[in-house]
């Protein structure tokens, strides 16, 4: 089994162990869009039981064709409602990553200023760079401190 | 994980796929009605049900499939986000060890040691 096959299984157990053992988390729609979309929902399948039963009982196509736009009009209702609840759910997740990431923020100190930031050895990096920087490296000027150790090789202007 | 586990743990998916395979059964089912019968009055009601209704299906397998998606990358979120809430606050002006919180929130996510949250809607 190859590295990719096995990590991918491992991630589906993960998935899996995390939804048997926490079934009830809260869910990312409120219960207003499920009304909504549960209401869209049934609307869209009276609509079309009725269009259905209208057509069979006319013996004339032209007088079909009423039934079949009220079909189509079922099948809209049906599509709207979907985009609905996933357009809400999309952006409850994304609200929901912005409230992750500010977590991560607040733990890691990010938000105190890069003295804060810098780790024991008083050594930061940056995203996109490579090396190890001091806080007051010309090379950080500009950029979102994150703390290092020494596991980056040294910068050459600050010689970290 | 037994079969019947695995299912409860996977309802959404499970359900998209029962409904997917009904959507295209139907579609079949329309097809064939379709074609047995000569005149457009008598086809019409089969677009409509099985055609058009076939569609339906296969839309509401769609979005719960994709709604599926959506809710574990909410769970994942609200355990992760709790894992860092529950990590030690860096303290004053001291530095802060970043490997440190990295494995002690790793540790708190691999051992599932998030208590289980209530059942809220945002």
């Amino acid at each position: 089994m190859t590295a990719a096959v096995a990590a991918s299984v491992d991630s589906s157990h993960a998935l899996t162990r995390e939804r048997r053992d926490h079934p009830s988390l809260d869910i990312p729609w409120p219960y207003a869009t499920v009304l909504v979309v549960a209401g869209f929902l049934v609307v869209a399948v009276a609509l079309l039981v009725t269009a259905w039963g209208g057509a069979s009982r006319q013996a004339d196509p032209r007088d079909q064709v009423l039934w079949l736009n009220l079909a189509v009009l079922a099948v809209s209702v049906l599509g709207a409602g979907c985009a609905v609840w996933l357009l809400v759910g999309r952006r409850s997740v994304t609200a929901r990553s912005r409230q992750a990431q500010q977590a991560i923020v607040l733990a890691l100190g990010l938000d105190r200023g890069p003295d804060a930031v810098a780790s024991a050895t008083g050594l930061v990096t940056a995203a996109g760079l490579t090396r190890r920087h001091h806080v007051d490296c010309p090379l950080m000027s500009g950029r979102s401190p994150l703390p290092t150790g020494g596991e980056l090789d040294s910068c050459g202007v600050c010689g970290s | 994980m037994n079969r019947s586990a695995l299912l409860r743990a996977h309802w959404d998916r499970a359900t998209a796929l029962v409904l997917l395979l009904i959507g295209v059964v139907v579609l079949v089912i329309g097809w064939f009605g379709v074609s047995d019968v000569p005149f457009a009055s008598q086809q019409i009601p089969y677009v409509i049900s099985a055609g058009i209704g076939g569609v339906f299906f296969l839309g509401v397998a769609g979005t719960l499939w994709l709604s599926a998606d959506l809710q574990d990358e909410w769970r994942k979120l609200h355990l992760l986000e709790q894992a860092v809430r529950e990590l030690p606050a860096p303290t004053g002006s001291a530095a802060v060890d970043r490997d440190e919180l990295l494995r002690a929130l790793g540790e708190r996510l691999v051992a599932g040691t998030a208590p289980a949250a209530r059942r809220t809607r945002s």
